[in-house]
């Protein structure tokens, strides 16, 4: 067996054998209330999640945007840095306030609460569905051209195997505790990469790796793109940026930790974290993808930059080391999504609209035939119509920001917007980004498809939201009290238990009601 | 006078006065009076099949007004006390729909954590109606509720 392989085996054995002394110590220490554990702090919850949401693109898509059209693809990484702070700066506190008073938990319960209308909760699950599946198909493609350049296999069979694994991981460690394997895969990665970037920049400086670059060709460092693609292409270069600096809001699993911030510490502490961490990390893909033009000008496959600059510079332990854990993060992911997508199916579609007397084996049955669709329909692109995975998780990023985007922000900014307006914005967005990317509009337009996407999910609230009934007086209520004008004493404000909030509207109500009151 | 289960207050009238006025000593407060909150506690035993099978008890409270579920690390300790009609709010949700929505709550939590081909079995333990005391503290211009056992506050 070549060393690779054994080294990745090994890896995996040893996150399970984390994974169960983790768990261990946490049932034992709760008294078995397995899911009681609430002690992650802010670094942990951080690398966790940046680890597992960036996985796929980040060492795949990014550095192959940048190996493709040069320095253009910064513009990418540029928004992505100050994305976690714009996201958390307009819709974090306000939509943490009027989530806990609506007392919604899941972020599409959350909109069909504010807008007052079930439809909205069916069309938005339906499109996160879909798009969660797009996400978790380009991690099965991530995985495949991993593991190709892990055990020589060619690709199919390299995408079989690792879905494959993928179940094989899943059934083992059903009982990993996931957030701990993810942290040292992620500090793994992080580290790895880095060292990567160390070792290949002072092969080649950032002044003579833009010397190289324009000997080969000089537009690579233009910020119009390689042969001055997109050149005076305003609408291309908003829309690149704006993708990862404000799509993050209308992304429902991001969107979700405003909802469940328990202790506003942790979760302010946890986006610290985050942004510091992107500011550092981000970047380095997307330069190693410039690093790759110069130095693997043969490379057939961009997506390869990583994995190929990975052997070069590493010894062949440390590469498979690292591939591995790209390779785990990959697989971890994959399965929370394909998780995720299966639990809104049957809850959130199948268990409240089609079947709500539906046993709990029956919901199970559904949840896990919607999965084994989802991983079967992965497959089969995966191997016979592979996009690849930049363009696959830029469009349905794109897709879900365009959804969602403008129905999380008039949820909490507007007193107008209703339901009407929220399906328009949602189907609109959706139908523009699909047909802009579908039909190539961006090169006849100039405009980005979440640019256009945007445009017209803006409009579609904006109109639809003259027609039907208005929101009504609590929900006009509720954001009004949502914008969190400070009339209590500071040191009050400070000290507030926030998880008291349903409890103490309720007695409000209550309290104020004459024929309860005695 | 009926007895009901109710969660042992360990902050006194005074205690949840002195502890909005130790923050705000601008104006005089007083507890108004005691409500007590209603809650189910649900505790279910989970099965998980996957290689090594794992077993374990779940609990939490929902609740029986807004159904909103909590995930509780011990089995709290009641005690049976007289509740005035007056001081206890009326559960909205049935003892059925609780234990509904607990085991779907359940199911979404464990879900995440174990993944989909090891879907957890849920058997029922225990089934509890109990209320928790709250005191409502004012002054002329502000209203709060003080959690009468941990002592959490929030404006009304």
């Amino acid at each position: 067996m070549k060393t690779d392989v054994i080294v990745f085996v090994v890896y995996l054995v040893v996150l399970m054998i984390i994974g169960i002394w983790f768990t261990r110590k946490a049932s034992k220490s709760s008294e078995h209330y397995l899911l009681g554990n609430r002690s992650i702090g802010p670094a942990v919850t951080a690398m966790t999640m940046q680890s597992s949401s960036m996985s796929g693109y980040m060492f795949m898509g990014g550095p192959a945007l940048a190996f493709q059209h040069g320095w253009y693809a910064l513009w990418y990484a540029i928004g992505d840095a100050g994305g976690a702070i714009v996201n958390l700066s307009v819709l974090g506190k306000r939509m943490r306030r009027l989530s806990e008073k609506l007392g919604a938990l899941s972020p599409i319960e959350y909109l069909e609460k504010r807008y007052e209308s079930p439809m909205v909760r069916v069309v938005g699950s339906i499109i996160s569905i879909i798009f969660i599946l797009a996400y978790v198909f380009a991690q099965f493609i991530a995985a495949g051209k991993a593991l190709t350049q892990l055990t020589g296999f060619p690709y199919e069979l390299a995408v079989v195997i690792g879905v494959s694994v993928i179940t094989i991981y899943t059934v083992a460690g059903g009982y990993l505790a996931v957030v701990y394997t993810d942290f040292i895969q992620g500090i793994i990665m992080v580290l790895g990469v880095t060292g990567i970037a160390v070792l290949a920049l002072n092969h080649i400086g950032l002044s003579e790796l833009n010397a190289s670059l324009a000997a080969l060709d000089p537009t690579y460092l233009s910020i119009w793109g390689k042969d001055l693609a997109y050149y005076g292409q305003w609408g291309v270069i908003i829309g690149a940026i704006l993708i990862y600096l404000i799509g993050y809001m209308g992304l429902p699993h991001v969107v979700v930790r405003h909802m469940s911030m328990k202790s506003t510490k942790t979760v302010k502490g946890a986006i610290l974290w985050a942004a510091t961490w992107n500011q550092l990390f981000i970047f380095i893909p997307y330069i190693l993808g410039l690093i790759g033009i110069v130095l693997l000008p043969n490379l057939a496959d961009p997506e390869m930059v990583i994995p190929q600059l990975t052997y070069q510079f590493f010894p062949g332990f440390l590469s498979a080391l690292l591939l591995s854990a790209i390779m785990a993060a990959i697989m971890s992911t994959s399965d929370s999504l394909l998780m995720q997508a299966g639990t809104i199916l049957s809850r959130d579609v199948y268990q409240r609209f089609i079947n709500p007397n539906a046993s709990e084996k029956k919901a199970i049955l559904i949840s896990r035939l919607c999965i084994l669709a989802g991983g079967l329909i992965g497959i089969v692109i995966a191997i016979y119509e592979p996009p690849t995975v930049a363009a696959l998780v830029i469009f349905s990023f794109g897709v879900l920001g365009n959804s969602f985007l403008v129905p999380y922000v008039a949820s909490v900014y507007s007193k107008k917007a209703n339901h009407i307006g929220t399906l328009c914005a949602m189907i609109g967005g959706a139908a523009t980004n699909i047909l802009w990317t579908l039909l190539n509009l961006e090169s006849l337009t100039a405009v980005h498809p979440f640019l256009a996407g945007l445009i017209v999910s803006f409009i579609g609230m904006v109109i639809g939201s003259r027609f039907g009934k208005g929101p009504s007086d609590k929900i006009k209520q509720l954001i009004e009290e949502a914008k969190g004008k400070k009339a209590l004493p500071a040191k009050i404000e400070k000290n507030i238990a926030h998880e008291l909030s349903p409890e103490a509207n309720n007695i409000s109500e209550i309290l104020a009601d004459p024929s309860w009151s005695r | 006078m009926q007895k009901f289960t109710i969660l042992p207050d360990s902050i006194s009238k005074e205690a949840a006065v002195a502890t909005i006025h130790k923050l705000d000593s601008s104006q005089p407060y007083i507890a108004e009076r005691k409500i007590y909150y209603p809650y189910q506690f649900v505790s279910y035993q989970m099965k998980v099949k996957a290689l090594l099978v794992k077993e374990g008890a779940l609990g939490c409270t929902i609740d029986m007004i807004s159904g909103r579920e909590s995930v509780i690390d011990s089995k709290p300790s009641f005690e049976r006390s007289v509740l005035d009609e007056a001081e206890r709010l009326p559960a909205v949700l049935s003892k059925e729909k609780a234990e509904k929505k607990a085991v779907q709550f359940f199911q979404r939590h464990a879900s995440k954590k174990y993944k989909f081909l090891t879907v957890p079995r849920f058997s029922l333990k225990e089934s509890q109606l109990f209320f928790r005391p709250f005191w409502v503290v004012s002054s002329e211009q502000n209203r709060f509720i003080v959690d009468a056992v941990s002592g959490k506050f929030h404006p009304l």
